[in-house]
């Protein structure tokens, strides 16, 4: 066989620019990806921070202080000293769902956040039906919390795992309606253009002032699906010891409460996008997109703008569901179900019923 | 890449079928059909109908295999009574051979074979009157609700994919399209699918409510 110099170049240059190029690309996908995790895992670590210093000025006590200046590092070393701790098996459960469990409450919170736009143009997957992503992936979590109350062997896991599955599908139904509503005030699913949506009137186009019942309803439900106070029937102490999470020890509860706060950022950001605007300077008459798109420092000054106005929104919410878990009683688990079935469920359709018929008479 | 995946999750949504009715364990039977689902919606993202198979996870992962588990976790399943060995297993295939051939023929005969056009290969007059008699009742239904569609074969053009209204909707989203589609010319099946929901909704709580009288029937009809 006859090969010209020219094809043999053609071959060399393509198995070496090209197969560059492959590497590139598959590098340029996982790099977003972590950058994101990096961000979360931060994230969490500030959470807790935050619970322990807030959760110390309502008790009027010192929070942290020994874990680094401020107690910045406290996380970390709540982290390292569960991973140092025994990983206990109950010697007759099911050993796989016993350590699967944990595992998929992590996943399908960690999936949620690629679809939330941090700013302009960071969002990991801009999908055409992003929020219900979010709804679909939070419906698996009570699978992983039934896995985990069934294998550990003990009835009263058991029975926690139960009574969190169901307090988690009860509350699921109003959150889908909420979103459902916001869905139709921005004809699309997508979080950019419901972002996008709100940006035009600064601080009076939020959702929030459109949506008030919606907004409320919102704020109830998805601190039920994170089962913080007032929703901690699952965790509680005095009746179940710890619900589903008794037989965990180690890191495995490690997972248990990371996931509890990662599904609490989560809620936080989606409130921010869905209701407060998202990533918008929120001042009106301050035309900052067109004033930051001149060069490209500009740009990538507005995208950073963007995300510390996302933060800071989040901030307020996580500041209200904190200040709320230390200052509310707990449901019982007969008033959680009331509240979510017979309460929350007929308002939120009762908002849905009432922003399409608004919808249908603008138009 | 795409094709690639499609071959993985339809081959992992028939292993975990074959795994949830041969597994001994009950409880990893439901989870093996929770993968089944999962499966099945990632294939349905992946062909392009995204909302569907987000709402596959939805309805299916999020509420009904939910509900399976709640009910096989509390019931107290001996597994030793559920293995069947010997004559005992050997008696119940005939039964079983009986139902899985009605449930082929029901398949064969509704099921139109050809997509493109408006005829049907049916396998013998039976079936072929079975099909067309069905057909004819649902057509009924359809006609007293959306005037437009009058004639008889029209009910298989909601099976049809090419049908030249379809080019209408390429101008919407996914899901204005499945709007569009669902509340006029699937109306007739929306409302039998909202009756049956209807009647799932109040018979169990019929069923179980408690009544403190002791006259069941007085206390239905107060």
């Amino acid at each position: 066989m006859i090969i010209d110099t020219t094809e043999v170049q053609d071959i060399n240059s393509f198995s070496r620019l090209e197969s560059l190029k492959e590497v590139y690309g598959i590098i340029g996908m996982f790099l977003p990806i972590l950058t994101l995790v990096l961000g979360i895992t931060i994230g969490v670590l500030v959470i807790v921070w935050l619970e322990r210093e807030i959760s110390a000025g309502i008790q009027q006590r010192i929070g942290p202080e020994y874990a680094g200046p401020l107690g910045i590092l406290q996380a970390l070393a709540d982290g390292t000293k569960l991973i140092f701790k025994e990983n206990l098996f109950p010697s007759r459960g099911d050993t796989r769902l016993f350590s699967i469990g944990p595992s998929i409450a992590v996943i399908s919170i960690l999936l949620s956040y690629s679809v939330i736009p941090f700013s302009y143009h960071l969002v990991l997957s801009d999908l055409n039906i992003g929020v219900f992503l979010w709804i679909a992936i939070s419906s698996i979590a009570p699978i992983g919390l039934l896995m985990s109350g069934y294998g550990s062997n003990n009835k009263y896991s058991f029975l926690g795992g139960l009574r969190a599955a169901a307090q988690s599908i009860s509350y699921e139904i109003p959150l889908t309606l909420c979103v459902l509503s916001i869905s139709l005030l921005s004809n699309s699913s997508s979080t950019v253009d419901i972002v996008e949506a709100q940006s035009k009137y600064g601080f009076w186009g939020w959702n929030l002032w459109r949506q008030p019942i919606g907004f409320f309803v919102f704020l109830i439900s998805s601190l039920a699906e994170c089962e913080r106070l007032p929703f901690d029937l699952p965790e509680a102490e005095e009746e179940l010891v710890a619900g589903y999470q008794t037989e965990y020890s180690g890191i495995k509860f490690g997972l248990f409460y990371v996931a509890s706060y990662l599904n609490l950022l989560v809620s936080s950001l989606f409130v921010t996008v869905l209701y407060l605007g998202g990533w918008n300077i929120s001042i009106p008459y301050i035309f900052v997109p067109e004033l930051f798109e001149i060069n490209k420092v500009g740009r990538v000054f507005g995208t950073t703008i963007g995300i510390f106005i996302t933060l800071a929104k989040t901030y307020l919410f996580l500041f209200i569901s904190i200040t709320t878990r230390w200052t509310l009683p707990r449901l019982r688990i007969d008033q959680l179900l009331n509240l979510g079935w017979k309460f929350l469920l007929p308002i939120s359709l009762g908002n849905l019923l009432l922003t399409t018929s608004f919808q249908l008479l603008s138009l | 890449m795409s094709n690639f995946l499609l071959d993985f999750l339809s081959l992992g949504a028939i292993l975990s079928g074959i795994l949830v009715i041969t597994s001994k364990n009950p409880v990893i039977s439901v989870l093996f059909l929770i993968s089944v689902f999962v499966n099945v919606a990632g294939y349905l993202v992946l062909l392009g109908i995204g909302f569907l198979g987000i709402s596959y996870i939805i309805v299916y992962v999020g509420a009904i295999a939910i509900l399976f588990l709640f009910v096989i976790m509390m019931l107290n399943i001996q597994l030793a009574e559920l293995s069947a060995v010997g004559s005992e297993y050997t008696q119940s295939l005939p039964l079983g051979g009986i139902v899985g051939s009605l449930f082929v023929f029901e398949l064969i005969s509704i099921l139109p074979f050809s997509f493109k056009g408006l005829s049907t290969f049916n396998l013998s007059s039976v079936s072929n009157t079975f099909s067309e008699s069905s057909l004819g009742v649902i057509n009924w239904f359809n006609t007293l609700l959306v005037s437009s569609i009058g004639s008889t074969n029209d009910v298989h053009q909601v099976f049809d994919a090419a049908h030249a209204t379809d080019s209408n909707f390429t101008n919407y989203i996914q899901i204005e399209s499945i709007g569009q589609s669902l509340y006029t010319y699937g109306s007739i099946w929306l409302l039998l699918t909202s009756i049956i929901l209807l009647l799932a909704i109040v018979g169990p709580i019929a069923l179980s409510m408690k009544t403190n009288n002791t006259d069941h029937l007085y206390t239905l009809y107060r």
